[in-house]
């Protein structure tokens, strides 16, 4: 109900003779300041101060003072009735302790080699130049399946174009990421195609290839998948003859598909012959370029003559490939796993949290092909998917140093690319736009010139 | 990532759907892009018992697709299972469970494993 103006302004001047300072006087409420004392005395009460659990931003495990009027039955109440304030006003609340729960746009700073998102991994993919040419993604749709997306402020911080989560069968709750791997790995995406339109498939564990088809129902350009299983060997099983067919099905319908080698897995689907398969390079403080012994490299037994990975992103050194440091939502999994309190390697140094956590694996290596591809494809939009792997095999830096992940039929040595360890070697961003710059002008040239 | 319904679980499966042996397989035998999968099955016929039976069913994609329901629905129709566990219902293990008509249409429900690596396992 609102108060009559006569009534607040003499409330007003009231609090005032009284010796409050007044904030701010609204058409139902005055908002006042001043000491306890001056409550206690003019209100006719007793506050006191209590020390209650409370959750605030960077701690899960705190207490906050909270001032408590033990005269009445409401928390933070203090009543009028019985003072001279009595017809003025219906009561007095008493403000509680306030915390931003978002994270801080904002990485942490430590004290190891990393890279942060956008600009460590922008530079080291060679995507400033192409970004610096114009060519940053626009028009592009990518989408990922994955733990979900958090509206981590990073994102709008900066201006992304992120799309509503759709839901992939079985999956809930839109808003939350509980693992925080897909916010995470979404900022790869960013980090080399900036204006990307993206969204996120959020996807049930047990029915991986039901997201990755709803993906396929989005019509996007480029589909990025951080995952897979362990298959060193045939036969496949039939929801693997099902995600063998969904990719076939997709690139047949000239979608690109990137997916992650593995972490020292026989990444399926990364060994299916129709994706974009990433895998690790790591790129020193000096940068010097190895070979990720985090990644995996193998020949396929069960798609003979595939050699996995075709190329590589960039992916940290074992144990945990604590490299990249990426937005998650405050407190997830992840953040809660790596801000352990262990010092690098074993953890990454920051809080468990904070929103942020340092990662990478070939779940990094995916959607920094995925965006790279989608910067091709923005560039000469007729190139098919087995086009666009070309482009980005062939513009690639060379590795030679380093090995792959060392378990039996792996650790490959980096060497004479294209090899085992790395593929055709490190993305680069600015020479696969400039070679497909060139692929564009001599199709032109083939169909004739393009009239606008 | 499982949700909940009330107190019954959402749950989902992925229904293969029976397919001829490909001529145009790639490497290997299996399905690739140049070889577009193909399906004997009358795979709207399949689609449709399980949305009679409740089921959300989603569009065929390749050579299968998801169906989706609470988990008092899974239980009816697939006998109770752990919310947890994989589980492949492969033809013999459908039988008395589908329509027998559609039975030779579906190679297999597929409640899958969790990925070796990707979310959980970065």
């Amino acid at each position: 109900m609102t108060s009559e103006r006569n009534v607040i302004r003499d409330a007003a001047a009231q609090l005032r003779m009284a010796g409050f300072s007044v904030l701010q006087v609204s058409s139902t409420t005055i908002n006042i300041a001043g000491p306890p004392t001056l409550y206690e005395q003019a209100f006719e009460c007793r506050l006191t101060a209590e020390e209650r659990p409370a959750r605030k931003a960077q701690s899960p495990d705190d207490t906050a003072t909270f001032i408590e009027c033990p005269d009445t039955d409401v928390q933070g109440l203090i009543s009028t009735s019985g003072t001279a304030f009595a017809n003025l006003l219906e009561g007095v609340g008493i403000e509680e302790p306030r915390y931003y729960f978002s994270a801080s746009p904002l990485p942490p700073s430590d004290s190891y080699w990393r890279l942060d998102v956008p600009g460590g991994v922008s530079l080291a993919a060679n995507a400033d130049l192409a970004h610096r040419d114009g060519v940053t993604g626009k028009g592009i749709t990518v989408v990922m399946t994955d733990s979900g997306h958090y509206a981590h402020p990073y994102f709008a911080a900066r201006g992304y174009r992120v799309g509503p989560v759709v839901l992939g069968p079985g999956a809930t709750e839109p808003e939350r990421d509980e693992s925080g791997h897909g916010t995470a790995e979404s900022a790869n995406v960013f980090a080399v195609a900036p204006d990307v339109n993206f969204t996120m498939v959020k996807m049930s564990f047990v029915n991986t290839i039901g997201a990755f088809n709803a993906a396929i129902g989005l019509a996007p350009d480029v589909i990025s998948c951080s995952w897979g299983s362990d298959k060193q060997k045939g036969p496949l099983s039939a929801a693997d003859l099902a995600a063998s067919a969904a990719i076939a099905a997709a690139v047949a319908a000239r979608i690109i598909v990137v997916f992650s080698a593995g972490n020292g897995h026989f990444g399926f689907p990364g060994q299916h012959p129709d994706v974009i398969s990433a895998g690790g390079t790591y790129v020193g403080p000096d940068g010097s370029l190895q070979a990720s012994d985090y990644a995996s490299g193998f020949a396929s037994t069960i798609y003979p003559g595939r050699n996995v990975p075709d190329l590589t992103g960039l992916v940290g050194l074992r144990p945990r490939a604590a490299y990249i440091m990426l937005p998650v939502e405050p407190g997830d999994k992840l953040d809660a796993e790596l801000g352990n309190g262990k010092p690098f390697p074993d953890g990454d140094q920051t809080g468990p949290s904070d929103g942020w956590a340092a990662l990478s694996g070939t779940s990094a290596a995916a959607p920094q092909l995925a965006a790279a591809a989608a910067l091709v494809k923005q560039t000469a939009p007729h190139l098919t998917p087995a086009e666009v792997r070309d482009v980005l095999r062939s513009a690639a830096r060379a590795v030679t140093a380093g090995h792959c992940f060392d378990r039996p039929g792996m650790n490959h040595r980096a060497g004479a690319v294209p090899d085992l360890a790395t593929g055709a070697g490190l993305v680069d961003v600015h020479r696969a736009v400039l070679s497909a710059r060139l692929w564009a002008d001599h199709h032109e040239s083939e169909a004739g010139p393009v009239v606008i | 990532m499982a949700g909940e319904t009330g107190k019954d679980q959402l749950r989902t499966a992925l229904v293969v759907l029976a397919t001829p042996a490909n001529p145009a397989a790639g490497p290997g035998g299996y399905t690739v892009a140049n070889g577009p999968p193909t399906v004997t099955a009358d795979s709207e016929a399949v689609r449709k018992w399980f949305s009679s039976k409740g089921f959300d069913v989603d569009p065929v994609v390749g050579i299968a697709f998801s169906i989706s329901g609470p988990g008092s629905l899974f239980n009816r129709t697939f006998g109770r299972v752990d919310p947890e566990s994989t589980v492949e219902y492969d033809q013999a293990a459908l039988a008395g469970r589908l329509d027998k008509d559609l039975l030779r249409y579906v190679a297999a429900v597929v409640i899958g494993p969790p990925p070796d690596f990707g979310p959980g396992n970065p």
